[in-house]
């Protein structure tokens, strides 16, 4: 069941992003990440947002967005996302569209609000939660189906 | 109360990580009107409800957490000749659960506070209520005891049978509610044989004012799966009512039955539905929680409320509603265990959620008595979640 699982998330990501050797190495090694961080998840955003640039690794990749102001200057690429916070970056990276207070405020906590009024979040779960690379995976293959043609990883 | 309240808060927020805190509010209007046609307009009133909300864990495996809601509404009916503002606050929810695990196949949950608690039949008791509820769950049965007490509720938003009525100043925000103490028991198999579900539930009200009405409840119920997508729910409730003065105990029955079928066109659902709630000779089924069945504000007391309801959701952000039900007046006083006919009543919904966190709800319905008089219901309802 497990390896189905799996199975199906690299399916999902290969059919929404072309997958180089890089990328696949990342994917495979999200996916058994406890509690991802932002390197990780800048990594999917900036690849998306910017198919034409080349990403030597996953800290490249999380300059990039800091210096477009898509990530806080202030944040650690090695600290770890919250639910709330890889909730906005994936709702800002594929453009998904919001409640009215999201179209407002672009804050976060909305962006969590939306994912989990779309089913994709659990009703159970915190804004502060921590993210499993498996689930960071689901959250983003969600997006990006949300939001087609699809870019590159 | 204030400072009780406030203390909880206190201490919830103490125990909780910061860093976890959820909160949120929703504020909505509501315009509404329930009259003869001619004073469908006289009668409109206005609610405005501004709610606020917050919740933690208390650990990071979210075994135990606490939540509380708490709004404030302004009603206005500017068009009635006697119009009037009523300004109210309430402590909707506030609620701390802890679920411990014995073992694998035995687990509990304690919950403390104030929140929503209902019956077997959702008729009899359906209110806020303040205490301690424990259920604890095994793969064969599930079971649950509850002591609770209404006297830190506010009476204008519950309504409860006493003999001795709250007297009301609206110009109050919070009017404590009469003293009673309220204890059940259930027990159910859960899904035991065939999908079948067996309870009994034993309800209790002590009313602590002088010469109070105590009441009991025992309610037997069953429910599963007939045939494929077709469900069914059947409840019988013996009811038992004394005054503290007296020795002598009143019965009384509701019984309700329930067919539901969910065929798989659009998340729809057609029902059945029946309930008949009756004395013995010259006596009364009271439910405890005051609640109206009907357009023209029929209880479940004495009355025999029979007919058919729907949904439909045809598209992701569109569901529609409707119902129909004839209701009919068990005289038990007058003509000894005579039914009469009281009225049809239909009504209908349309919910638009245009956005995830905005919903509008329109509803309608009439209700038409036997004599031949129209009552009609409106309402228009936005709701917006902060």
């Amino acid at each position: 069941m497990k390896k189905v699982f799996l199975n199906l998330i690299v399916l999902l990501c290969i059919s929404f992003f072309p997958l180089t050797a890089q990328s696949a190495d990342i994917v495979t090694d999200m996916i058994s990440t406890p509690e991802v961080t932002w390197a990780q998840a800048a990594y999917f955003s900036a690849s998306w947002l910017y198919p034409d640039q080349e990403f030597s690794d996953m800290n490249s990749a999380f300059n990039y967005l800091s210096e477009n102001k898509i990530i806080k200057a202030n944040i650690n690429p090695e600290s770890t996302v919250s639910l709330k916070q890889l909730s906005g970056l994936c709702l800002k990276t594929w453009n998904v569209k919001g409640g009215l207070m999201y179209k407002l405020t672009k804050a976060d906590r909305y962006a969590f609000r939306e994912l989990k009024a779309k089913s994709i979040i659990d009703s159970s779960s915190d804004p502060s939660d921590k993210v499993t690379g498996r689930k960071a995976l689901e959250i983003i293959n969600f997006c990006a189906s949300l939001n087609s043609p699809s870019g590159d990883l | 109360m204030k400072k009780f309240l406030v203390l909880l808060l206190i201490i919830s927020l103490s125990l909780s990580s910061v860093a976890a805190i959820d909160f949120g509010g929703i504020i909505d209007n509501t315009t509404a009107s329930t009259a003869q046609p001619d004073n469908i307009v006289r009668n409109l009133a206005n609610d405005t409800k501004v709610t606020a909300w917050i919740s933690s864990p208390f650990d990071r495996n979210r075994k135990s957490f606490f939540i509380a809601e708490g709004y404030y509404n302004l009603n206005a009916s500017s068009f009635d000749t006697s119009a009037k503002v009523i300004n109210t606050v309430d402590l909707s929810l506030l609620k701390f659960s802890i679920d411990i695990d014995i073992s694998d196949s035995f687990k509990t949950t304690f919950n403390l506070g104030r929140y929503i608690l209902s019956d077997l039949t959702s008729s009899i008791f359906s209110q806020s209520i303040d205490g301690l509820l424990l259920t604890a769950n095994t793969p064969i049965i599930t079971a649950s005891l509850f002591a609770g007490y209404t006297g830190l509720l506010n009476a204008k938003t519950v309504s409860f049978y006493t003999l001795k009525p709250t007297e009301f100043d609206n110009s109050k925000l919070y009017i404590k509610a009469a003293d009673c103490f309220i204890a059940s028991a259930n027990i159910s198999f859960p899904s035991v044989v065939f999908n079948q579900t067996p309870s009994i539930e034993v309800f209790e009200t002590i009313d602590f004012n002088e010469d109070g009405y105590n009441k009991a409840y025992m309610t037997a119920s069953l429910n599963g799966p007939i045939v494929g997508l077709l469900f069914y729910n059947v409840s019988s409730t013996l009811g038992l009512s004394s005054l503290t003065s007296k020795n002598e105990w009143s019965t009384s029955n509701l019984t309700k039955a329930n067919l539901s079928f969910y065929p798989k066109l659009m998340s729809s659902s057609l029902a059945l539905n029946f309930a008949f709630a009756t004395g013995g000779d010259n006596q009364t089924f009271q439910p405890f929680t005051s609640s109206s069945i009907s357009i023209v504000s029929h209880t479940m007391s004495n009355v025999l409320k029979t007919g058919i309801s729907g949904s439909i959701k045809p598209i992701q952000f569109l569901l529609i509603t409707a119902n129909a039900d004839v209701l009919l007046t068990a005289n038990n006083e007058s003509e000894q265990n005579k039914t009469t006919y009281d009225g049809f009543q239909w009504q209908s919904s349309i919910s638009v959620q245009p956005l995830s966190d905005i919903q509008i709800i329109g509803s309608f319905g009439q209700f038409i008595a036997n004599s031949g008089n129209s009552t009609i219901q409106f309402s228009a309802k936005v709701t917006l979640s902060l």
